[in-house]
């Protein structure tokens, strides 16, 4: 094995060093880095660029987890505090959109202009925060859903419909099979997050390529399948997909925090469902969603209190 | 027609203001409060309770919830129905905990705050 291929080890250690004979052994098969310093490690393990991780002492791995979640404490205070001026800056663009539709006279096109591109980046800063706010959430396990019996087919159908325009706009057709009355308990804006989720990363990564949906029943669960023809994603990278802050691509042009997949993983997982992956460079990427059906009882039950709402009013 | 009386305590000046502007447009008297302390002061000494509160939940000197705890143990405030305003959805814990009539979430929608409180300060 030539010094270039060998595998990077990170070896992190509090008081005492791992025995000597650990060491020597993964200095024989290993380009090793011993680090002392919590911090530096903790960087390091971020930058996600060693392949494997050795830790000497249980007692780090604590220091970690409480690290971790210092992190999400962070984020969701930098979430909320985005937040208050976001929704003074939302409020006011919808006043002056109201008084701008109120009044007679006609805007310039450059006024227009620049309050359409305010609305967008507002929007986006918005975005931004939800999606931190999200994050630092899930990891807490603080993922409440509200499930109702949700028709699945005729959902995907409109939600597809609304992706046409951006799907058009980034050169991608749309291929699509919908088995029809597919019934779940589902978290209806929650499930709209994997789907969008999945599909910006097609607008990102595959411009340009052919994009494939399908859901059908396999047993007692439905299953959707999104396929990209983009470039795939290297073996090496697939692992570590659905872990937070990571890219199957690693190119700075990209925008985004790395956050959509973890966010769908742990949406699909709370309907008790499964979603992997399956890739390979230059064959496109594949995404395999599947979720268990909601049963009749649970369709049925869901009626009768619906009946039940209806006599009530 | 009688005006109705809506309070809303929220810390942000240009949040208060913007909902300020929003709501009187609407017909509403609108009262601010920066806190729930404050908030707690002015039902207090009002000869008269407003139709409904919009509340934020997080707020310095005395948060939402605390304002929450307050208000139930005061017999003539907590006639007056609470709308709560947060980023996060509702814990069930909260909502079992308080009696709130809803919430709205933030970044606040101009159609869905005059649509709720339409329909809250109308009892």
């Amino acid at each position: 094995m030539t010094e270039s291929s060998k595998f990077s080890v990170l070896v992190v250690h509090h008081d005492k060093p791992p025995r000597k004979d650990v060491v020597d052994f993964l200095k024989a098969h290993s380009s090793v880095t011993s680090c002392e310093n919590s911090e530096e490690a903790f960087r390091r393990i971020q930058d996600g660029g060693d392949d494997l991780l050795v830790f000497s002492a249980d007692s780090w791995l604590q220091e970690w987890e409480k690290m971790f979640l210092l992190q999400d404490d962070f984020l969701s205070i930098v979430a909320h505090e985005l937040k208050s001026p976001v929704t003074a800056l939302t409020l006011q663009m919808q006043i002056l959109d109201r008084l701008m539709a109120a009044e007679s006279q006609a805007h310039s096109p450059q006024f227009r202009r620049s309050f359409d591109l305010l609305s967008r980046q507002v929007e986006k800063l918005q975005r931004l925060i939800d999606v931190l706010l999200d994050a630092a959430m899930l990891r807490k396990g603080k993922m409440t859903l509200r499930l109702e019996n949700l028709n699945f087919s005729l959902w995907l159908q409109e939600k597809l419909e609304s992706f046409a325009p951006l799907l058009i706009k980034a050169n991608c057709t749309l291929q699509s099979y919908i088995q029809p009355g597919l019934t779940i308990q589902g978290d209806e804006l929650r499930l709209e997050q994997v789907l969008n989720n999945l599909i910006s990363n097609i607008l990102k990564y595959a411009p340009g390529a052919p994009v494939r949906i399908r859901l059908q029943q396999k047993e007692e669960a439905l299953e959707l399948t999104v396929s990209d023809g983009g470039p795939g994603i290297p073996r090496e990278k697939q692992d570590c997909l659905f872990g937070r802050y990571k890219r199957g691509v690693c190119d700075k042009k990209v925008s985004g925090l790395g956050l959509g997949l973890f966010v769908a993983q742990e949406v699909v997982h709370s309907h008790q469902g499964r979603i992997r992956m399956e890739s390979e460079v230059g064959q496109g990427t594949r995404f395999i969603i599947e979720i268990p059906l909601a049963t009749m009882k649970q369709q049925q039950e869901k009626k009768q209190g619906d009946n039940e709402k209806d006599l009530n009013h | 027609m009688i005006t109705k009386r809506i309070l809303i305590t929220e810390d942000d000046e240009d949040i208060l203001e913007s909902m300020r502007y929003v709501l009187e447009n609407e017909g509403y008297q609108v009262e601010g409060a920066a806190n729930g302390q404050k908030a707690l002061d002015s039902l207090r000494t009002a000869p008269e309770l407003p139709s409904l509160i919009l509340l934020d939940m997080v707020m310095p000197v005395m948060d939402g919830y605390q304002f929450l705890v307050e208000q139930g143990k005061d017999e003539r405030l907590s006639q007056v129905p609470v709308l709560l305003m947060t980023a996060n959805d509702l814990t069930p814990a909260v909502r079992q905990k308080f009696s709130v009539e809803g919430f709205l979430r933030k970044p606040l929608q101009l159609k869905n705050l005059i649509d709720s409180v339409g329909q809250l300060s109308a009892h």
